[in-house]
């Protein structure tokens, strides 16, 4: 059985996240029209598109928040739609999600946040927690800050706090949902900077949910534009950026001139 | 017309109603499962015993304790006249174990502890914490749920002894020094009628009261839409069902434990 066999080692380019004609609809409403691609290991993918387009609902079935009508998921080789709860919480351990608006626990410090999981899911003993926490924090630049509480702590921080968390367990895939969402244009600079640093020392595969057109050029390896739930292009950065397609040309041009309609 | 009226005033609000609570049955089943597998997060446990001792322990005291003085009061206005005065007592500490204890505590349990976690609860859903929760592979229910239906089965009978005594103090202190009932004639009186399957029963009612409310806030936090406005509701809806619940349910209780007695 899959859910027994160990997770193994991704080779860079190799497909990690496999996704095959996948649709999604609430009530009357389709959210996510047959979607096809294959996520490939060590890249960065953006999914990049209008608000009101299905990202954060795409992210979701990935980490198996939600279910699909039909089509088919396989993550780390799981068909995450079949999983029962334990199969499921055994590949949630190898997927760190940074949510859009950080989900920090907000009775807990940023410690008791950050460490969590490792304190549920490995034998670690405190000190090794510690220095485990003190090691995230420092990679996403806030060093330190091990005693604060959530609420003391700015959009930008709580944000970066979230993917300290997300990182804590070194999973093999990480997921962003909207990274740069409601941030100044500095902070924005700075976590697409975090992501594309974060890719460089550890490697790993990153899967971002965004709207922001220039940061996506900046850490994408390979880019996906969701409209109105259907995959308009999925390619390389560089392919993606000089693609002809009408609805491309508009959104990357920000202009309302165009087919595309704001949600 | 006559059709649409009848569905959407009558059809509608009864099949919402049974929706509502076959929901909450499978909510209550799915948690009673879970209470039985590993791990079991006791420092949650405990957190969560001392909050809902710490926050219902005054509403508790303050109203259990003149409901004890005026239930001393109405009972001596009938017996005393009677010239069975002597039964005063006796009446009291009767209808404090089996009905006013039990009730009065798990009321004041929902309204402080049970509004309080859903609102904790639906917070934590709308700002995606129990979302968070989930995806880092620690099922929320074992971990903010749970934790929660221990602390009320555990509390609500130890507040309902606590709510008994303090009842019976407010009692004794109106009859013995307001009404001038005899010391010891009260002290007797007590242990006339009343039998350890009278303080079983109580006891057995708050538990079953502590679990109503565990269920009902719980389901009604965790399971939250709506945002600001429908935290609010969440927190508002669980204090009535709870209430309402308890009235209906300590009627059916009360019938079994002791109509036949």
């Amino acid at each position: 059985m899959a859910s027994k066999e160990e997770f193994r080692k991704y080779e860079t380019g190799e497909p990690i996240v496999t996704v095959r004609n996948l649709s999604k609809s609430f009530g009357s409403l389709r959210v996510l029209k047959d979607l096809n691609c294959d996520i490939k290991a060590g890249e960065t993918t953006v999914f990049l598109g209008p608000s009101g387009t299905g990202k954060s609902v795409f992210i979701k079935h990935i980490v198996g928040l939600l279910k699909p009508d039909e089509g088919e998921l396989e993550v780390m080789g799981r068909n995450v739609p079949t999983l029962g709860e334990r199969e499921l919480y055994e590949l949630r351990k190898h997927l760190g999600l940074a949510f859009q608006l950080g989900a920090l626990f907000d009775s807990l410090n940023v410690y008791d946040n950050v460490s969590f999981p490792l304190s549920h899911h490995t034998r670690m003993r405190q000190k090794e927690i510690k220095s485990r926490v003190a090691e995230v924090l420092e990679l996403v630049g806030l060093p330190g800050t091990e005693n604060k509480l959530t609420t003391e702590l700015s959009t930008g921080q709580q944000k970066r706090v979230g993917l300290a968390r997300a990182l804590a367990l070194n999973p093999t895939i990480v997921l962003f949902d909207e990274p740069t969402t409601g941030l100044d244009p500095i902070l924005c600079t700075t976590i697409d900077e975090l992501i594309l640093k974060l890719k460089t020392e550890l490697g790993k595969t990153f899967i971002v949910i965004s709207h922001d057109i220039e940061g996506t050029w900046n850490m994408a390896d390979q880019v996906g534009v969701l409209y109105q739930g259907t995959l308009l292009r999925y390619g390389r950065n560089a392919d993606v950026r000089r693609d002809d397609n009408i609805f491309l040309k508009q959104f990357f041009g920000r202009t309302e001139d165009g087919p595309m309609i704001g949600v | 017309m006559v059709l649409g009226m009848i569905d959407k005033y009558v059809v509608q609000p009864v099949y919402n109603f049974f929706d509502e609570v076959g929901r909450i049955v499978l909510f209550a089943m799915e948690a009673i499962t879970l209470l039985f597998r590993p791990p079991l997060f006791w420092r949650e446990i405990l957190t969560e015993s001392h909050h809902v001792a710490t926050t219902c322990i005054i509403p508790v005291v303050c109203t259990v304790a003149p409901i004890g003085c005026i239930l001393a009061i109405q009972a001596l206005n009938i017996l005393r006249p009677l010239g069975v005065e002597k039964l005063m007592s006796s009446m009291v500490v009767i209808i404090m174990v089996r009905e006013l204890s039990p009730a009065m505590t798990s009321i004041m349990i929902a309204a402080q502890a049970g509004t309080s976690m859903a609102a904790e609860l639906g917070t934590m859903r709308v700002k995606e914490e129990i979302e968070a929760q989930d995806v880092m592979a620690v099922n929320p229910i074992q971990y903010l749920v749970i934790p929660r239906f221990i602390a009320l089965f555990i509390m609500c009978p130890i507040l309902t002894v606590i709510a008994f005594f303090v009842g019976m103090a407010g009692s004794y202190v109106i009859s013995v020094y307001v009404e001038g009932v005899n010391k010891g004639a009260f002290l007797t009186g007590l242990w006339t009628y009343l039998e350890m399957y009278d303080v079983g029963g109580a006891i057995f009612k708050s538990c079953v009261f502590g679990l109503v409310v565990a269920v009902i806030s719980c389901y009604k936090g965790f399971y939250v839409t709506g945002g600001a406005a429908g935290v609010g509701r969440a927190a508002n809806d669980a204090v009535v069902i709870c209430i309402t619940t308890f009235l209906i349910l300590n009627y059916f209780l009360t019938s079994i434990l002791w109509i036949t007695m």
